[in-house]
């Protein structure tokens, strides 16, 4: 049994101008101790999918329909308090901006401490401290008792998502959501987050589902990948087979947006040019 | 810190300074340059003779240069009145008497008083009528503003907003005497205007006079806060730190209070500091409408009359009130703000 089963997910928000559909008929699946990619454009629903998936998005605003079953349980289906329980302990979310994703009022130990205290309520603050300071570590921050009273804005955007990874890993997890947890960092940082996630998915041993529009990232990270497009899955497989001979030509054009080194003297293809150039050609997917 | 509020209260000095100077200039050569509006002229009586006018001018100190009556002002407001002036103006009295009748902001030419024991006399009233309608008004509009921010667009939202309209519409002197009509003259439910002492063994008297201009006072200002409150939750709560908590598996209740509430009121509390600074300045309508002798009522007494010091005096007070409540502001928003750092 897989440890998280999408399928047949469908998520619309309603807006002055209409319904939109941002999960059209999304389905995948995560095994246990799997990192699966999902990558697609800015706007083909992944971030939707993982909030959709966590019950993260405004039951006002929007509507979720599909299952979605994680561990056995069906999470569409679970009470409030189910979710609660769920979020932070068995499913965790790290996000794309460290900047703003932490609390600019509290310390850092106590947004950390709160982590662990929301999901063990017998914990002492001694103990919930002593644990924070062991993310911290386990992070690779420096000097973790000190940096415990900081607050975030005293932290550079890299340090930020260190303890946003080790806030979210503190209950370990069975399922690490990260969505483009690189994408604000610059390019040195991105490297050292990711090794850091490379280190923990080993240490930790948890499932992760890592969102990103960075096909270099899937290659060195991923075991498996799903490329999604206008709130659609067009391809899914394992990332060599993926890589090697996309099957999709929208996967294809994502591919052939990659810059190469070596590349001269040519003008760098866009996923809408190959797209149109695919439709013109009425070639069969 | 220390050196920031030194910095900070210095600034303040300042600006007491200008304003004093300001009030110096508008209420002594200005309007001593309009002989009908000269305060000598006013105070000589009847059809005065040149003479009668002179001597009032040397009584009142403004034969004397400018720059020196603008020096002694400033000597009497922090060294306070000098031996000589306290000679002139009550001979033989008790150091107390004499503290009613010359005192550092001056001395009322139309109430023969200083002006210190006027704005003490009076200050008790205002400050009981804007702190009572401060708490009223931070009672009711915080936990309305949370609500409506949390559920935006539902019923109670639009209720709250439309309410939010109405309520920043209505002059203070309107609803004031509807409410006087309706819960005073015809159903008796409070007293009529006026007011009482504080007593902590029996402080309803107090209270009850209070409640009908403090709702009234209030009312404005709830609206208003409302509003900002609402803003305010309404933002925080579509902040990705909220997302955070709830992904953390937090409460909603917990997410709103703990995570989103406290960020929502730190702009808050700075309104909130000016807001009381300015009220405790004088709440001129709604002290007018039901009768209450307090600071707004005094100036407005002073004014009418041309009572230059008096005038003046209570300008420097609120002027005092304004800038002590922004210094205190300034400082608590350091406490309760982690990311301001004062240096």
């Amino acid at each position: 049994m897989p440890l998280l089963e999408v399928s047949d997910l469908h998520t619309s928000f309603s807006t002055d101008d209409g319904v939109v559909r941002a999960v059209d008929g999304v389905s995948f699946t995560v095994d246990r101790g799997q990192v699966l990619g999902i990558v697609g454009e800015s706007g083909c629903g992944k971030s939707v999918t993982m909030l959709s998936i966590m019950r993260l998005l405004s039951a006002r605003q929007s509507q979720t329909t599909g299952s979605v079953t994680f561990d056995g349980e069906d999470l569409l289906a679970a009470s409030t308090k189910g979710m609660q329980k769920i979020r932070g302990k068995e499913i965790a979310m790290i996000f794309q901006d460290p900047m703003t994703s932490l609390n600019p009022v509290y310390r850092i130990g106590w947004q950390l401490a709160e982590a662990a205290r929301l999901h063990n309520p017998g914990m002492s603050k001694a103990e919930a401290n002593d644990r924070a300071a062991e993310m911290l570590t386990a992070v690779g921050i420096p000097s973790p008792r000190e940096r415990l009273a900081n607050y975030p804005h005293e932290m550079s955007g890299g340090m930020r998502q260190r303890v946003m990874i080790a806030m979210a890993l503190t209950n370990d997890p069975k399922l690490l959501i990260a969505d483009e947890p690189t994408t604000a960092l610059d390019v040195t940082t991105q490297a050292q987050i990711l090794e850091l996630i490379r280190k923990l998915r080993t240490e930790f041993d948890s499932a992760i589902v890592f969102i990103t529009h960075d096909m270099g990232v899937v290659a060195e990270l991923c075991d498996d990948v799903v490329v999604m497009y206008r709130g659609q899955v067009v391809e899914a497989g394992p990332v060599e087979r993926v890589l090697a001979a996309p099957e999709h030509p929208y996967t294809r054009a994502l591919l052939g947006a990659i810059p190469r080194a070596g590349q001269r003297r040519k003008r760098l293809a866009t996923v809408e040019d190959q797209m149109e150039a695919f439709l013109l050609s009425g070639e069969e997917a | 810190m220390l050196r920031y509020t030194i910095r900070r209260v210095l600034w303040g000095v300042l600006v007491i300074v200008a304003v004093s100077l300001a009030v110096f200039v508008l209420f002594g050569p200005v309007l001593r340059a309009r002989s009908d509006l000269s305060p000598a002229r006013i105070y000589a009586g009847k059809n005065p003779s040149d003479a009668q006018i002179a001597q009032v001018e040397e009584n009142l100190g403004l034969d004397k240069p400018v720059v020196q009556q603008y020096g002694n002002m400033i000597y009497r407001l922090v060294w306070g009145p000098s031996d000589a002036e306290k000679e002139r103006l009550c001979p033989g009295a008790t150091e107390e008497r004499c503290q009613e009748l010359v005192g550092r902001l001056g001395r009322s030419y139309a109430k023969q008083r200083s002006v210190d024991s006027l704005i003490g006399e009076r200050i008790g009233v205002t400050v009981s009528l804007s702190l009572v309608a401060a708490v009223m008004w931070l009672t009711i509009s915080i936990p309305i503003g949370i609500l409506s921010a949390i559920r935006p667009r539902s019923v109670f939202d639009r209720i709250t907003v439309t309410g939010v309209l109405i309520g920043q519409s209505l002059p203070i002197y309107y609803f004031g005497l509807l409410a006087l009509y309706f819960l005073t003259y015809k159903y008796k439910i409070f007293p009529q205007g006026g007011y009482e002492q504080l007593s902590f063994t029996d402080p309803w008297p107090w209270l009850s006079h209070l409640i009908l201009p403090a709702s009234t006072l209030a009312l404005q200002f709830t609206a208003l806060y409302v509003r900002l409150v609402r803003g305010g939750m309404m933002d925080a709560m579509g902040e990705d730190y909220v997302r955070t908590a709830r992904a953390k598996g937090a409460g909603e209740r917990r997410t709103i209070f703990r995570h989103a509430l406290r960020n929502a009121m730190l702009p808050i509390v700075t309104i909130f500091g000016l807001d009381l600074g300015i009220l405790l300045g004088g709440a001129i309508l709604t002290e007018a409408t039901f009768g209450l002798r307090g600071v707004g009522q005094l100036s407005v007494e002073a004014a009418s009359s041309l009572d230059v010091p008096l005038t003046g005096g209570v300008v420097l007070f609120a002027a005092v009130l304004i800038v002590g409540a922004n210094i205190v502001v300034d400082l608590a928003y350091a406490i309760i703000d982690p990311r301001i750092r004062l240096s």
